[in-house]
């Protein structure tokens, strides 16, 4: 089945498998950190000494990485923030599918790393040396700590992974769009393992400002941690946010030969655009739709298939709005809804593959978490929005979807085995 | 060594996290693995901490940390650099 919408030529099915996670998120260094804080709907958000005297003044940081190893400590001077959280995060879920890099042929082994904004911190402190003391005070590694594409490029060399590398980049959409990517080499054939995810740390002072001036950020300066209300009457924009999150992709036979279980599979993915405003998503969610059907497709599942839907829902009044309409027009049947970010804020580039991780907790625990900060959605969002506390649930399959600037959008399947 | 030694190795442990015991003032910056590109970063950490105004051809991957030291306590008594306190 294509990956647009309306379908296309059939390349080659295969069951595509979750067999490792890995996230650093404002919740702490780890997924079982992250989970944990997300079931509890404890908001991470703060005020930001970084960010004092601007008018939004908090945010979600995620916390400083330890790095164990001797020669990777030994890289750190040249790496920035984005690409340090993207290695522990491959580490992680490395480490989960019990996946050696000193034992594989790295030449099968893909990198797909969705991100925003890149080394946004790097661009920010690096010009602004240049201003104050001249050209000659510019770091030789400003490039390579800025370049997008440099935590797939720092992972792969890291790992040995000699097969395909790509950073992916589709604004707050790019994790799940690793995802997408990734799975179409599996399925193609071009890697035995995939390491896909999404990683951002653009909480700088220039990003925060151009958000609020868009007025896409939450102004609730007086209350921080209440301030990311996803479906709330009441919201007023996000919270700008850390995080990474890898997951470790590969087809399921290959990982049952290997004698690893699947966490979950990855059953199918959908990617549509907007091609109507650059930053203002379509009010009813209609080509986020396409989508979401597209990706149903092809996991070959109806929409009344789906148990639960983990949603983009950023805290933004009218991107909440637009993804409600199109839930509740989709899925007739009214699946569970939950999304993390009034816990974890919003990471752009991460999103997508920080709610893949959760997600797949959710299939494999029958839990959903709660929305925190949201005690019931707006009276117009006919949403079955888990909220308060977890819900015990069986989630057979779920929908994970991702939005983002430049009117991309991005579903994903996940499947219990 | 002197108190520019000093200077040169808390800069490799702190921002380029050797330990103290890969580092020794006959150790050449190709010696202890600083690339071309560290080279550069390294002289120019050193010229922020030292006062010092190193070109980037004045520490080459040959030149080894007592030199280095020496050089910047040359400046310092001349007088053309400021040591920290």
């Amino acid at each position: 089945m294509g990956r647009g919408y309306g379908g296309g030529s059939a390349v080659t099915r295969a069951d595509i498998a979750v067999t490792g996670l890995g996230a650093v998120t404002p919740a702490g260094a780890g997924v079982e950190e992250t989970w944990r804080r997300v079931c509890a709907a404890a908001p991470t958000a703060s005020r930001d000494a970084e960010l004092a005297g601007l008018p939004v003044d908090f945010s979600c940081r995620a916390p400083e990485v330890e790095v164990a190893d001797r020669a990777r400590r030994r890289q750190l001077w040249r790496q920035d923030r984005f690409t340090r959280i993207a290695l522990a995060a491959a580490d992680e879920a490395l480490r989960d599918a019990r996946l050696d890099p000193s034992a594989w042929d790295g030449v099968r082994v893909g990198t797909a790393v969705g991100c925003s904004l890149g080394g946004a911190g790097t661009w920010e402190a690096e010009f602004a040396r240049m201003r104050r003391e001249g050209a000659e005070a510019v770091s030789p590694v400003v490039i390579p700590r800025l370049l997008p594409n440099m935590a797939a490029g720092e992972v792969a060399l890291a790992l040995g992974a000699r097969g395909p590398s790509l950073a992916v980049s589709t604004a707050c959409a790019s994790g799940a769009s690793a995802l997408a990517v990734a799975r179409d080499w599996l399925a193609a054939g071009l890697c035995d393992v995939v390491l896909a995810g999404g990683t951002e740390a653009a909480v700088t002072p220039l990003v925060v400002s151009g958000f609020q001036r868009a007025g896409a950020l939450s102004a609730r300066t007086g209350d921080p941690a209440a301030a990311s209300r996803p479906f709330a009457a009441d919201s007023d924009g996000f919270v700008m946010a850390e995080a990474a999150a890898v997951l470790v992709l590969e087809r399921a036979a290959d990982a049952r030969a290997r004698g690893v279980r699947p966490r979950a599979l990855l059953a199918g993915c959908g990617t549509s655009t907007d091609a109507l405003h650059p930053t203002a998503p379509h009010p009813e969610g209609r080509f986020a739709e396409l989508a979401v059907t597209a990706a149903l497709a092809d996991a070959d599942l109806g929409p009344g298939d789906v148990d639960h839907v983990n949603a983009h829902a950023t805290s933004t009044p009218l991107g909440d709005a637009a993804e409600a309409s199109m839930i509740a027009r989709v899925f007739g049947h009214g699946p569970s809804v939950t999304s993390a970010k009034g816990v974890l804020g919003h990471s752009l580039g991460a999103a997508g593959a920080v709610e893949a991780v959760l997600t797949v907790l959710s299939i494999e625990r029958s839990a959903v978490p709660p929305t925190a900060n949201t005690d019931a959605p707006a009276p117009e969002f006919d949403i079955d929005l888990v909220t308060k506390a977890v819900r015990e649930q069986r989630v057979g399959a779920a929908v994970s979807n991702s939005f983002g600037f430049g009117g991309h959008n991005v579903s994903v399947v996940l499947r219990a085995v | 060594m002197g108190k520019a030694y000093g200077v040169v190795a808390d800069i490799l442990v702190g921002k380029f996290q050797f330990t103290e015991g890969e580092l020794s003032p006959g150790a050449t910056l190709e010696e202890i693995d600083l690339d071309s590109l560290g080279r550069v970063e390294f002289a120019l950490t050193l010229r922020e901490s030292t006062g010092v105004p190193f070109g980037d051809d004045q520490i080459t991957l040959d030149t080894t940390l007592g030199e280095i030291a020496d050089a910047v306590e040359a400046a310092w008594g001349a007088g053309t650099a400021v040591a920290p306190r």
